[in-house]
């Protein structure tokens, strides 16, 4: 259960930093350790108390019988992927922000209103 | 089983055109072509399976329904998959005036949302549709900030910020949702959680409602729609308007009836929500000067009826039929708003009303399409407008008498601010009118979806009867918990 705080501690500061900073690059930060919290969470529901790896093996010779659960394994790693493409995308948008606008502020961000 | 092709069918254009297309860019967009019509051929094909075995089920390399992959299509997804072929398929063959220089990498993105949204109608189970889910937003930040100027970086930023954020949460609903039940395949959940919401449970949906009302703009969540829309190239925004806030909708009510059977409660929220959508989408709407904003918030409040519809049907079950029935008519409408607008403004380089005025005074095709949209908009009688918004009326009278008003004067409100943006656009006197030579590319679709604005009003039964079996393929889970789960 200890994991599951740290992921909370993970996903609050993550939503504070997204919603606080006004950097856009903070923000980004921000969203990382967001999403890390969540996977931190989603591994540990997976994560049973001295379980093996997911692997099969002879149940009768090695006497192992509790296993990992291996789902939340790959769904962290699809969802590292898609952040690490969202991540790229977000700091390629930002250096065109950047030689646009010449900051990296939200608030000076206001060509759109109404 | 074909309609699922579709998505490999775009997978693969994507990887194709980058390869096929840096040669000579013309063969981009033929690929596309082809690949959006491939789409239409395969989605078609899946009726008459669906008609006869009410679901049709593939399973990704032979593993069965709870431990492998599987897509599912039943009547109410097939609807809008058929929906997103048409549209997508109009919206390449719009795409050629616009698109003259950057190509490859257009035509690469938008096979790449097609892609998404595809993904999404098909998914079986709550992590493939996570996954489709980021692989469409992905695809309309890089769509949204395509222009690369200062109002379009910002939109695109904003959007892929908060957009991958709402995501994220989506992602933290999953994992609750694994954490409580062990799977994530939809029919397999459906059974698994049972009937009514637990507290855990309830967060879980929630979380997930945010990010899919994101995406399809409900009120609270709407804030950034108006922006993005007003900044895309028209027809990416024709798209985002109608099939992505549609496939948004779709999502949240798979999930509502199929996966959780949400309780009472929640149907007072979705009134809630969509009256909210209403009430803030036609007023914002009126006060706009800027043709796109103002078409964004007419999609928002459009939306917001069909969420009024959905919340109803726990009250008279007519509405769900209505609310199905709505969602299909404002896809094509607002296509087609965002079409014949979306001309003026690549001729004029201008989304501001001021400078549009009476620019479209020389194109009758333009100026009856826009007209036929507006007032299907509205729900002007013998538009399909007025045919759904006809039965989401009867069914509120049924409910509250203060929803029928709401809806009504909304409605009045629409055809307002509609006829301004059309007097605006096609009859006031120009300063400078600029004829504006249209070739088949625009042409054909514009007056295919104005057949269809009429042809839906006119032959209503056809409509009520389709929205109907997708109805009951909605409401009724057995059928689709059965045919997956085998």
């Amino acid at each position: 259960m200890f994991v599951n705080y740290i992921a909370a501690l993970l996903i609050c500061i993550g939503i504070y930093t997204v919603l606080a900073k006004e950097n856009l690059l903070k923000k980004i930060i921000g969203f990382s350790i967001f999403s890390n919290g969540i996977h931190l969470l989603l591994i540990s529901i997976g994560y049973r108390v001295s379980g093996v790896a997911p692997i099969i093996t002879d149940i009768k010779t090695t006497g192992l019988s509790l296993f990992v659960d291996p789902l939340p394994q790959a769904f962290v790693l699809t969802s590292i992927v898609i952040d690490l493409s969202i991540t790229a995308l977000a700091v390629a948008i930002i250096i065109q922000v950047h030689k646009k606008y010449k900051t990296i502020s939200a608030k000076k961000l206001d060509n759109l209103r109404g | 089983m074909y309609s699922f092709l579709s998505i490999p069918i775009f997978l693969a254009a994507g990887f194709l055109i980058p390869f096929i297309g840096s040669s000579n860019a013309k063969n981009s967009r033929r690929i596309a072509l082809i690949a959006s019509f491939l789409a239409i051929v395969v989605s078609l094909f899946e009726i008459p399976s669906v008609l006869l075995n009410k679901i049709s089920v593939k399973y990704m390399s032979g593993w069965m329904a709870p431990y492998g992959i599987s897509v599912a299509v039943d009547a109410f997804s097939l609807v809008f998959i058929i929906l997103a072929s048409v549209i997508g398929f109009l919206v390449v063959l719009y795409s050629k005036k616009y698109i003259t220089s950057w190509s490859v990498e257009y035509y690469t993105l938008l096979m790449l949302l097609f892609t998404g949204v595809m993904g999404v109608l098909h998914a079986g189970d709550l992590f493939n549709l996570f996954v489709f889910f980021e692989i469409l937003s992905i695809a309309s930040y890089a769509l949204t900030a395509f222009h690369k100027n200062k109002k379009s970086l910002e939109g695109a930023i904003k959007y892929l910020i908060l957009g991958s954020f709402t995501a994220s949460f989506m992602l933290l609903g999953i994992a609750i949702i694994y954490g409580i039940a062990g799977t994530l395949n939809m029919a397999d959940l459906a059974g698994t959680l049972g009937a009514g919401l637990s507290t855990s449970t309830a967060i879980a949906f929630g979380l997930i409602f945010a990010a899919l009302a994101f995406k399809s703009a409900v009120v609270p969540f709407h804030y950034l729609k108006s922006d993005i829309l007003e900044v895309t190239i028209p027809p990416v925004g024709a798209f985002f308007a109608s099939i992505v806030s549609a496939t948004g909708i779709y999502a949240i009510m798979r999930l509502y009836f199929t996966v959780f059977n949400a309780g009472f409660l929640t149907h007072h929220i979705l009134i809630l929500l969509g009256v909210m959508s209403i009430i803030l989408g036609s007023l914002m709407a009126l006060k706009q000067k800027d043709i796109m904003r103002l078409l964004a918030y007419s999609a928002i409040a459009q939306v917001g009826f069909v969420v009024l519809a959905f919340g109803m049907g726990a009250f008279v079950s007519e509405s769900y039929i209505a609310g199905i029935y709505h969602l299909i008519n404002i896809v094509f409408i607002d296509a087609l708003l965002f079409f014949c607008a979306g001309v003026l403004v690549l001729k004029h380089k201008t989304t501001n009303m001021e400078h549009l005025q009476g620019v479209g005074t020389v194109n009758p095709v333009l100026s009856y399409g826009f007209l036929i949209g507006a007032l299907a908009n509205a729900g002007v009688p013998l538009t399909n407008g007025f045919a759904s918004k006809w039965l989401i009326y009867v069914a509120s009278i049924k409910v509250s008498p203060i929803l029928t008003i709401i809806t009504v004067v909304a409605s009045a409100i629409t055809l307002a601010y509609s006829l301004k943006a059309y007097s605006v656009l096609f009859l006031s006197n120009a300063k400078n009118p600029k004829t504006i030579k249209l070739d088949g590319t625009i042409i054909f679709p514009i007056v295919f979806l104005c057949i269809i604005c009429i042809a839906l009003g006119i032959f209503y039964t056809a409509g009520i009867s389709i929205s109907e079996i997708a109805t009951k393929a909605l409401l009724n889970n057995k059928p689709y918990i059965l045919g997956v789960l085998g």
